[in-house]
């Protein structure tokens, strides 16, 4: 303003006056002389006046971007602090145009930093597994996570990261210092010895020696760098390096400590609200910009895509729970044969009238496996009958575990029967836990004893087929059940008869017929109907292109 | 108060543990994970203990064969041997296979590679004559259901194998109807019977074997299933 | 001829060995060089690696053990092959102890071929306790905090190898070559969770099973067998072990065939269909 001022005060006096020398050489002013002159100065200090004050160009300022249904809002089904953006697709989308998303922690601050630019035809809400009660509305809408701690990362962390870089370093040099450079020394003698050996050679290889030389270079190298590491060098040397230990409990200390602040960096900047700013660029500038928008982060408590798994299982466990009760009421409901659990009286007495043993197997799963407890649960039937019918069981096993819990199930067999006395302890061994030296071994006893039955039961794997194969050489009559649908087809093949899945798990209740277990088998069925129907009505869905219903019976993982 | 306990507290800790796991699957926290990593590891511990068990078991069961001299004792010599045998080597070489600093192989190293693993492959490899000698035993057309199985059977093992991709190249011509090249090749029908038929199969046993797992699960979790326990009461 | 064919019918079980070892046998000696036709799932595998971009990380999980070797080792083999050949990071590990050998073993023959560092361009972790454990540390934390040393005692710090990649999520791709059900555990705690793209091999009995994991995403591709190890071997123009095992395979597989059409006919031809009811 100053400069303009001074102009204007100038033009003025020059517009009015003009300095005339008189005759006796003073200088004075004369008004009204130079009209002419005076407009032309008064545009030329206008000029001046408004160069000084003028600016680079303005740049336009963006204009406001009004997106469709922007929303801000905390990520669904996680944990770890991020924030979603979506909004509606523009319409005109193309390659030319690219959003950019900005972050900042003040709805007035600058919104300088940007997370992320990307083209108009990407990041799509579509794209994201989600199940439609989760998502909303998916198609034509744009959709991004913003991982809070990636945008504002703790300010301790490098310095975290730097102190573990050095605790790692100094752990190492303690654990590996001295074995690397016995192993060097070790290297470089066996290398001075060849290079020797090869240079007093009649035709020496020069080829060879050079890589030799060059091999003891890099080695002498390896050697020296240990050496003139002071630290390393005290390692070498045997000397006790209780500043190097000091160090190390020192710095994991620090680290210790430099972690919880990080944690405590990490929970503050995830528990605040943060605004975000979409913009448009075309052609490299930047074109329009929403207002500011906010958001929290909040930890999730519950996985809102496993909704329908979690409704899913909730009312199957209703059922079975109700139809156990149902079960208890009426003691004769409907089970349909099972050719091979009816087989089970007529083989052990098979083994009764020959006098020779029963091999029973539990397979290769331990106790954590259903299969493997079905299996000890058909073991109990079976030796019932075999401690009534004073036959002799077989049990090898492959897990310790498994191998008490049917110690513990055969004997109680027995004293249920009132034979507590026929009881042999080593009915039940444990054989090896690698599957082919189980296998082996178990081969080998049903050539030697040669059992008139086999139970294969429980989940098996490759030595499904040379165990009933060698059993089926010895005569023996088999029956396999198995949930391992890759051996399946190798029992059915080998055995006389095959529980096949869930006739499997069928089996405990089939045998006992007790209203607990049957009524389960009831809520099975129901629930293998509501399956099929799923099936078909999905199907049907599906092809009249109504997929978000599907969200209903699909897996969100 | 004893008995109760050993009762009660068994299904109370399968309640706990199962209900807990169960509903962890639906909340998103890092704790799960990590409480069940945990309980991983706890597990392996309890079955390394649970290892000493299976080996008295197995010391007793030889060694009354040896001091009977029971059919077949002299295999019991053998197992003794072999365990000892392979615990001491393994024991001075400190279960090390290699030399890292010299790549030479220790005992320990060489008793796995010239005796356990070709002892392993040998025992699969068994398989192919047991799967021969069954296939022809078991393949017969005898019903409806076993001669689906015989020709999918006999289609599988053409298109798997090169030889039969090559001789039905040979022996079958092919025409063109509409674009379509006709028959299609074994490769393709192979293909067609693993991916539809096959994958059809697995997934209803598959379905079966599932619910059957939640039931078994739930009965286990609610304490109706104590076989686990060692016995039903 | 009814004790001809009472003979065949009854034949015994040592003969249909010896024929299986003449078949398996002459075809080793004599190769009969058959060419391999290639399967889309086996393609995927390969597609997936082909276009990885150049020191991008494949992560091999060797989770077989010596009995599975003559099925899954060529697999890791030609995989290796393939991706040293596109300049690819490879991290090894097993779950199997008794394979830990076999995992060193590969990595370490194939890498020398080509001149490959270890610890710039490849890495062997080894076998450690954890199962699932380990699958979700190698997820969280990462593979330096997850295996601190690796299969040698080497610290995995600042192993050039790991450079931008830190945890399973910023790996390429991940190839899981099983014996067992360890499939189950990388898909549960380690791509459901952290999204990585992941392929298989298998031995061929579990083949069938396989085709329902493609289905159902967890795996885009597999190597089921020695066939499919054959396979990815002539996608790579490598016709190595597993090419010349398809030799023995046709003939015994022959040899079956005709072992059971020859043994319905025969059973078609007694009238013993008529003789016997409904059988098991």
């Amino acid at each position: 303003m100053t400069f303009f001022n001074e102009s204007l005060f100038i033009f003025t006096i020059l517009l009015d006056y003009n300095l005339i020398q008189d005759k006796k050489g003073q200088l004075y002013l004369n008004m009204n002389q130079h009209k002419i002159l005076g407009p032309v100065i008064f545009v030329i200090l206008i000029l001046l006046a408004s160069f000084s004050y003028a600016e680079a160009p303005a740049t336009p300022t963006p204009a406001t971007l009004v997106l469709n249904d922007f929303k801000v809002f905390d990520t669904p089904d996680e944990s770890t602090g991020s924030i979603s953006l979506s909004w509606e697709a523009v319409s005109g989308e193309n390659d030319s145009l690219s959003y950019v998303v900005y972050v900042d922690k003040d709805a007035n601050g600058k919104f300088d930093c940007e997370f992320c630019r990307f083209p108009a035809t990407e990041n799509w809400k579509k794209d994201k597994k989600w199940p439609f009660w989760v998502s909303g509305t998916k198609e034509g809408y744009h959709y991004l996570e913003v991982p809070i701690l990636n945008v504002f990362p703790p300010p301790t962390q490098p310095e975290l990261d730097s102190k573990q870089n050095e605790l790692a370093t100094i752990k190492s040099k303690i654990r590996n210092t001295k074995k690397n450079y016995k192993n060097l020394m070790e290297q470089k003698e066996l290398l001075q010895k060849e290079l020797d050996e090869l240079k007093k050679a009649k035709e020496p290889d020069f080829k060879t020696i050079q890589e030799k030389e060059k091999a003891l270079g890099n080695n002498s190298k390896k050697l020296e760098n240990i050496i003139n590491d002071p630290d390393a060098k005290k390692i070498v040397d045997g000397i006790p390096v209780p500043e190097l230990t000091a160090k190390m409990r020192n710095l994991a200390k620090e680290v210790g400590a430099l972690e919880a602040k990080v944690d405590q960096e990490k929970a503050g900047i995830q528990d605040r609200v943060y605004y975000f700013k979409v913009g448009t660029f075309e052609n490299d500038k930047l074109t329009a910009l929403t207002a500011a928008t906010s958001g929290q982060a909040k930890g999730n408590w519950f996985f809102w895509a496993h909704l329908n798994n979690f409704v899913l299982a909730v009312v199957f466990s209703i059922l079975v729970l109700w139809f156990i009760r149902h079960a208890k009421k009426n003691q004769n409901l409907f089970l349909r044969r099972i050719n091979g659990l009816d087989a089970v009286e007529e083989a052990v007495g098979r083994a009764t009238e020959m006098g020779r043993p029963v091999f029973y197997q539990t397979g290769i799963g331990g106790m954590s496996d259903i299969s493997t407890i079905c299996a000890t649960v058909i073991l109990g039937k079976i030796a019932e009958k075999v401690a009534l019918y004073d036959t002799q069981i077989k049990v090898p096993h492959r897990d310790p575990i498994v191998m008490t819990v049917c110690q513990e199930i055969v004997k109680e067999a027995y004293t249920k029967v009132g034979r507590p006395d026929a009881y042999k302890e080593d009915c039940n061994f444990y054989v090896t836990s690698d599957q082919f030296a189980y296998t082996a071994t178990v081969n080998g006893m049903m050539m030697r004893d040669k059992p008139a039955a086999n139970f294969f039961m429980g989940y098996y794997m490759a030595e499904a087929l040379l165990l009933s194969e060698a059993g089926s050489s010895t005569g023996a009559i088999q029956i396999a059940g198995t949930d391992s649908t890759d051996q399946l087809p190798f029992f059915i093949t080998t055995c006389d008869y095959t529980l096949i899945g869930e006739e499997f798990y069928a089996a405990s209740a089939y045998l006992s017929r007790e209203p607990i277990l049957v009524g389960t088998l009831k809520a099975q069925d129901v629930g293998k109907f509501f399956i099929l129907a799923a099936l078909v009505i999905g199907t049907i869905f599906a092809t009249i292109r109504m997929p978000e219903i599907l969200d209903l019976i699909k897996d969100f993982s | 108060m004893t008995a109760s306990l050993k009762k009660w507290l068994p299904i109370a800790v399968a309640f706990a543990t199962g209900v807990f796991f169960a509903i962890q699957y639906y909340i998103p926290r890092p704790f799960t994970d990590e409480l069940l990593s945990d309980l991983s590891v706890w597990f392996r511990i309890i079955s390394a203990f649970a290892m000493g068990l299976g080996i008295i078991s197995l010391f007793h069961l030889h060694y009354y064969k040896i001091k009977r001299q029971a059919p077949a004792w002299g295999f019991s010599i053998v197992v003794f041997l072999s365990l000892f045998g392979m615990i001491a080597v393994g024991l001075w070489c400190l279960g090390v296979e290699k030399n890292t600093d010299t790549g030479k192989m220790t005992a320990y190293g060489w008793l796995y590679k010239s005796l356990q693993s070709p002892l392993q492959s040998t025992m699969f490899s068994i398989l192919a004559f047991y799967i021969a000698s069954a296939a022809f035993r078991a393949f017969r057309a005898k019903t409806r259901e076993a001669t689906i199985l015989l020709i999918a059977a006999l289609i599988v093992m053409f298109g798997r194998a090169p030889m039969g991709e090559w001789l039905w190249q040979q022996a079958v011509p092919t025409f063109s109807v509409f674009g379509v090249t006709l028959p299609p090749t074994i490769g393709q029908l192979t293909g067609w019977i693993m991916k539809v038929p096959n994958m059809a199969a697995q997934g209803g046993i598959s379905l079966g074997i599932c619910l059957g797992s939640i039931a078994m699960s739930l009965k286990i979790i609610f304490g109706i299933e104590r076989a686990y326990m060692g016995g039903s009461k | 001829m009814s004790s001809f064919i009472q003979k065949f019918t009854g034949m015994d079980r040592r003969i249909i060995y010896v024929l299986i070892s003449l078949a398996v046998i002459i075809p080793l000696l004599l190769p009969l060089n058959l060419p391999v036709g290639v399967t889309s799932e086996v393609k995927a595998v390969y597609d997936t690696i082909d276009n990885l971009p150049e020191r991008s990380v494949l992560f091999l999980a060797m989770d077989f053990d010596p009995a599975s070797r003559p099925e899954l080792y060529p697999m890791a083999e030609a995989i290796l092959h393939h991706a040293f050949r596109k300049n690819l990071r490879v991290i090894g590990m097993t779950f199997w102890v008794t394979g830990t050998g076999l995992g060193e073993q590969v990595m370490v023959d194939v890498a020398k071929e080509y001149g490959k560092e270890y610890g710039k361009d490849y890495l062997y972790l080894g076998w450690k306790a954890g199962d699932f454990a380990l699958v979700i540390g190698m997820g969280e934390k990462g593979f330096a905090a997850t295996y601190p040393q690796d299969h040698y005692g080497r610290d995995t710090a600042n192993m050039p190898v790991l450079d931008n990649v830190k945890t399973l999520k910023d790996i390429g791709y991940l190839v899981e070559l099983a014996a067992g059900s360890t499939i189950g555990t990388w898909y549960y705690y380690g791509k459901q969770k952290y999204k990585f793209k992941m392929g298989g091999g298998c031995t061929g009995v579990m083949a069938a099973s396989w085709y329902n994991l493609m289905k159902i995403d967890w795996i885009n591709g597999f190597l089921g067998g020695l066939r499919g190890a054959a396979e990815y071997e002539m996608l790579i123009n490598r016709k190595a072990v597993a090419v010349r095992g398809m030799d023995p395979q046709s003939v015994a597989h022959m040899l079956i065939i005709t072992l059971i059409v020859f043994s319905n006919i025969v059973y078609f031809a007694t009238g013993a269909n008529k003789k016997i009811g409904a059988g098991k």
